[in-house]
C-alpha cells in the first residue's frame, strides 16, 4: 500500500503542479470531507450490526455452529489434530457468519498452531479459505446500499453468495492441486 | 429476499432471549465496539479517499483506467470497476471507501453499482489476511497461497460481473 500511495500521490500532485496547481489542496480537502461523511454512516451501520452480532455471540451460537463445521474442516484441511480442527472450525464458522472479531483471533491461533506442527499444507489451505471469504450475508454492503439510495438493497445477496462460493471453491481446489501435502 | 434480514434479527433476538442473554446489555456491549472500529479504520479511509480524489482530479485515474480497460475488457469487467478490483486485495477500509464512491457516482441499483457490491461482498483483503493471520509464524511460505487467493478472487470477479448481468 505504501508503494501504491507514493506512486499515485507523486504522479498526481506532480502533474497537477503544472496543469492545475490551485486545485491540489481543494481536491485533498474534498477527499477528507467525503471520508467524514462516510465515517458517520459507517458508525451507524456498524452499531446496528455489532449490537445484533453481540447477541448472537453471547447466545453461544458460534460454538454450536462450529461443531457442524468440524467434519468438513477435517476433510478440507487434511491431516489436522483435534485442537487445530477446533480453531479452524471456529475461524471458518465466524467468517461465514460475518463475525470478524471472533474469526481473526481464531485464525491467528490456528496459524500459529499449524506453524509449530510444520503443517504447511493446512497453513496454505487456511490462507486460501480465509482470503476467499465465504460469507453468507454481506451486512455492511446491504446497509451501505440502503443508505445510498438503493430501492432493492438485497438484490445482491444471492449473486454475492454464488460469487464468494466460486472464489472459495477455486481457492480450495487450487491449493489441493498446487500445494504439497 | 426482503424478509432475510428481519427474520435474521428476529431469530437472533429470540434465541438470545431463550438463552437468557441480557438483551439490552448485550446489544449495548456490541455497539460499544462500533465507534472504536470506525476510529481505527478512519485514518485509512480518509487517506484512500484523498488519494482517490487527487487521482481523479489530476486525470491519472482516467489514464490508468484507459490503459487497463482493454485487459479487463477481455474478461468482461467494466472499466468503472477497475479501481475497486485493484484496491480490494490491499486495503479493506480503502476499498470500502471506493465502493461508497462507486455507489454514489453510478447509483446503487445500476449495473456498475450492483457489480461493485457483489465484488466487495464476495472478496477479502488478501494481503491483510497474510499480514495478520500469519504474522507470528516462523515459516512464511506465503507466495503460493497469495497467488492462489488472488487468482481465485479474480475468477470470482469475472463471475460476479457475469452473474450481475443475468440476475
Amino acid at each position: 500500500m505504501n508503494v501504491i500511495f507514493a506512486c499515485i500521490l507523486i504522479v498526481s500532485v506532480g502533474y497537477m503542479t503544472f496543469t492545475a496547481p490551485e486545485l491540489i489542496l481543494s481536491a485533498m480537502t474534498s477527499g477528507a470531507e467525503k471520508a467524514l461523511k462516510l465515517a458517520a454512516g459507517l458508525t451507524a451501520i456498524y452499531s446496528v450490526w455489532l449490537g445484533i452480532f453481540e447477541l448472537l455471540e453471547r447466545s453461544g451460537l458460534t460454538e454450536k455452529l462450529s461443531k457442524l463445521a468440524y467434519k468438513p474442516v477435517k476433510r478440507i484441511f487434511g491431516n489436522v489434530d483435534d485442537s487445530a480442527a477446533k480453531y479452524l472450525a471456529l475461524n471458518v464458522t465466524a467468517n461465514i457468519i460475518g463475525l470478524s472479531s471472533v474469526a481473526t483471533p481464531m485464525g491467528i491461533k490456528a496459524a500459529a498452531y499449524l506453524d509449530e506442527k510444520d503443517n504447511e499444507y493446512a497453513k496454505a489451505m487456511l490462507f486460501a479459505v480465509a482470503a476467499t471469504s465465504l460469507q453468507i450475508l454481506p451486512t455492511t454492503v446491504i446497509s451501505l446500499r440502503d443508505k445510498l439510495g438503493s430501492v432493492s438493497s438485497y438484490d445482491i445477496v444471492l449473486p454475492t453468495l454464488l460469487s464468494t462460493l466460486v472464489s472459495t471453491v477455486c481457492g480450495i481446489l487450487l491449493t489441493a492441486v498446487f500445494v504439497k501435502r | 429476499m426482503k424478509y432475510v434480514i428481519p427474520l435474521l434479527i428476529l431469530a437472533i433476538t429470540i434465541v438470545a432471549a431463550v438463552k437468557k442473554v441480557p438483551l439490552y446489555d448485550g446489544f449495548v456491549g456490541g455497539v460499544k465496539k462500533a465507534f472504536p472500529l470506525v476510529v481505527k479504520i478512519f485514518p485509512y479511509v480518509l487517506t484512500v479517499l484523498i488519494m482517490c480524489e487527487v487521482m481523479e482530479q489530476s486525470g491519472l485515474s482516467g489514464i490508468i483506467t484507459n490503459v487497463l480497460s482493454p485487459v479487463f475488457g477481455i474478461f468482461g469487467i467494466p472499466k468503472e470497476l477497475i479501481k475497486l478490483v485493484l484496491v480490494k486485495p490491499f486495503s479493506g477500509s480503502g476499498s470500502l471507501a471506493v465502493l461508497s464512491e462507486t455507489l454514489s457516482t453510478f447509483g446503487a441499483d445500476s449495473y456498475i453499482g450492483r457489480c461493485a457490491s457483489v465484488i466487495f461482498g464476495s472478496s477479502e483483503t488478501t494481503f491483510y489476511v497474510g499480514a495478520v493471520y500469519f504474522a507470528s509464524c516462523k515459516k512464511k511460505n506465503l507466495v503460493k497461497p497469495i497467488i492462489i487467493s488472488l487468482v481465485s478472487t479474480f475468477i470470482s470477479t469475472v463471475f460476479a460481473v457475469f452473474i450481475c448481468k443475468i440476475m
